[in-house]
């Protein structure tokens, strides 16, 4: 193994995951305005989703996953958030945190507390530059580039994905030229919890699958979409890899026991340096 | 005027209410009709598995004991009854779970599963108008050292057993491949076990001239593990020790082995063969060492016990679950001896005599001292396969 091609693996996998589950806090973050802490639990019940399907097949135990977790997210708008879309932001970060709580509670209910483990649908280890990875790590890889290929092409290309821009960047403009903001924020939420669950599912064969699996994976989420800039998909997907690569370098060359805090710390002095994150845009909102 | 009226039957009832109240409390008598036993365990959170484990053992004890009718204290049948409360794996959550206990249910026992819910306890647990006994499943010196005398330990000190346990691996790994089969790196869990368990292996083994290559640590609810693994992988070990209950440390086995690690693994007496095998194949940890106690000894108690479970579970159990089911056993078995379901400090004076050759004590513990302090031997087992498990005693 050859130590520095395998830090950069290391990092560019974990910063897939980030990245992913970032993308999909961004977009509802960037749209919506909600800090949406249960995307992490929606992580969670996507990678139990996938435990349902272990031992017959992974990749429909994948797409089940993701149109659930549609639904489940349509149905969080529908019945949580929804009804305080006029309301503070500090109430909008307490019913996302106590979301986030029910969910892990009811999948401890539901599933039971014994954890579970999925098979990875693609067995064994490739050599790449003297770095080993196995074939799930670059699963998760290619299907995060795939992903945000196609996430872009989505936003930029459809009329639905032109709508959720036009909403981001100004509520009272969508209305003005007829786009129903409310219409758009159920199909933002399901497309966010969609994400979420699809990066719960890449990593379900990867770590064992339990209810409070996803807790520090969404602290990262949160950090990478500050530290890229609220709102910035693609800068959400840099920023994943960012905080892969702090991580897996700051282990290996200063002190494996702050590995948690590097990002914190690459944060702070990203923050310093430009406060609005690497690829935010200082925008005026209507 | 009014209220003059009613001022004296008032009096009264409040009086009554009071003496009632006291003797319920039963400070100094046989006490209530029920044993009641508190429990703390993470119940949610990365744990709960850890929790589910320890819950499932205590309420095998308790239902055994109802079955038969009760526990027998001071002359007669008492039933048993355990309260549980969810520490989610945090201490300022066990300490609120421990005061809950004992000033709602004033129970004069409490298992703590984790040190971290024991540690919080043992601040006022001995003290105060309700203190109660507390039984920890903790291998830190900590519980043992804070002057507290109302504390028994059922699990095994690693400042206690550790330098016997690295002469015997040291040997065995001698015999395996030399000096080389003993270059060893530590991946502990970030809790006082882990550190307790690197920091007693590292002297030991280092006293006996044997070299640790590096230590990483990982948070208990880690899905990735790869940059420590990879850190770790640097100096080229031949084995890396892994304490931790089996649940937090199976990670590391996976990724170790996708990493191209080919070595052996140490796992610690909280993780037991069968448990891994089942979650990562023979293959994994063929060749490996695990920490042996009287739980794989195939002791009478062991034994009987392990059947028991495994007739009312279904399933093999782990060493949590026994050890869960020795904590409400001895705690039963202590209530009985002092002739009391509420005298906490009689509980406790008649703990050590309730230990020795009892048939529910799988870890074969012995000598409770005053500080409660327990000890036990313990051996490296080398796992050749699931039907090939040596027990390493000293040299051949």
């Amino acid at each position: 193994m050859d130590q520095l091609t395998q830090q950069i693996a290391n990092g560019i996998m974990a910063g897939s995951i980030y990245g992913l589950l970032a993308m999909s806090l961004a977009l509802v973050v960037g749209v919506l305005d909600i800090p949406q802490f249960a995307f992490g639990a929606h992580a969670m019940l996507g990678a139990y989703v996938v435990t349902l399907f272990d031992g017959q097949s992974y990749w429909l135990g994948v797409a089940a996953a993701v149109i659930v977790m549609a639904g489940v997210g349509a149905l969080v708008q529908a019945a949580v958030f929804d009804p305080l879309r006029n309301a503070e932001p500090a109430t909008l970060f307490i019913a996302a945190f106590g979301l986030m709580m029910v969910l892990q509670g009811l999948a401890l209910v539901v599933f039971g507390p014994d954890n579970r483990s999925v098979a990875p649908p693609l067995k064994g280890t490739v050599h790449v530059l003297g770095a080993l990875v196995t074939m799930q790590r670059v699963l998760v890889i290619i299907v995060t580039l795939v992903v945000v290929v196609l996430l872009n092409l989505f936003l930029r290309r459809t009329a639905l994905g032109r709508s959720i821009r036009a909403a981001g960047q100004s509520t009272t403009g969508a209305l003005v030229v007829g786009l129903s903001p409310r219409r758009i924020a159920f199909v933002t939420m399901a497309l966010g919890s969609a994400l979420a669950a699809l990066a719960g599912a890449l990593i379900a064969p990867i770590s064992d699958v339990y209810p409070a699996m996803s807790e520090s994976l969404i602290i990262k989420a949160f950090i990478i979409i500050v530290l890229a800039g609220m709102g910035s998909l693609n800068g959400a997907l840099i920023g994943g890899y960012i905080v892969g690569l702090s991580e897996s370098f700051g282990s290996a060359w200063l002190s494996l026991d702050f590995k948690d805090a590097y990002p914190l710390v690459l944060l702070v002095l990203i923050l310093m340096i430009r406060p609005r994150g690497l690829f935010g845009k200082t925008v005026r909102r209507a | 005027m009014k209220f003059r009226r009613f001022r004296t039957p008032a009096a009264l009832l409040a009086a009554g209410m009071t003496l009632a109240s006291t003797s319920a409390c039963g400070a100094s008598g046989g006490g209530s009709d029920v044993f009641t036993i508190g429990a703390i365990r993470p119940a949610s959170g990365s744990l709960a598995q850890y929790g589910a484990q320890f819950s499932a053992g205590i309420s095998q004890a308790v239902k055994e004991a109802n079955a038969a009718g009760g526990i027998e204290v001071d002359g007669k049948k008492v039933k048993v009854e355990v309260k549980y409360c969810d520490s989610q794996a945090d201490a300022a959550q066990a300490a609120t779970c421990g005061r809950k206990l004992s000033s709602d249910n004033g129970v004069p026992v409490e298992l703590a599963s984790l040190s971290i819910e024991a540690f919080p306890l043992l601040a006022f647990n001995d003290s105060g108008r309700s203190p109660f006994v507390v039984i920890a499943g903790s291998a830190s010196n900590k519980l043992v050292t804070q002057g507290n005398s109302m504390v028994a330990r059922y699990w095994f000190n690693s400042y206690q057993y550790m330098p016997g346990f690295t002469k015997l691996l040291s040997q065995l790994l001698e015999q395996q491949g030399g000096a080389q089969a003993k270059t060893v790196a530590i991946l502990q869990s970030e809790d006082e076990y882990g550190e307790a368990w690197n920091e007693t292996f590292r002297s030991g083994w280092k006293a006996l001239g044997n070299t640790v290559t590096r230590t990483a640590t990982f948070a208990t609810n880690s899905t990735d593990v790869y940059p420590q693994v990879t850190a770790l992988l640097k100096d080229k070990p031949a084995v890396i020790a892994l304490p931790g209950a089996c649940p937090t440390i199976i990670p590391g086995i996976k990724q170790a082995r996708e990493l191209g690690f080919k070595g052996r693994f140490i796992f610690a007496a909280s993780c037991t063969p069968s448990e891994l095998i089942a979650a990562v194949g023979e293959k994994a940890i063929a060749g490996s060492i695990f920490e042996g106690t009287a739980w794989d000894s195939g002791s009478a108690a062991a034994t009987a016990v392990k059947d028991d479970l495994k007739k009312a579970t279904g399933k093999e159990p782990g060493i949590l679950v026994g050890v869960a089911y020795a904590f409400a056993k001895w705690a039963m078995a202590s209530a009985e001896k002092a002739g009391t379901t509420t005298d906490a400090r009689k509980i406790r004076a008649a703990m050590a005599d309730t230990l020795g050759d009892a048939n529910w004590n799988i870890l074969g513990l012995s000598a409770l001292q005053k500080d409660g302090e327990t000890s036990a031997p313990i051996y490296p087992r080398l796992f050749k396969s699931a039907n090939d498990i040596v027990n390493f005693t000293g040299k051949a």
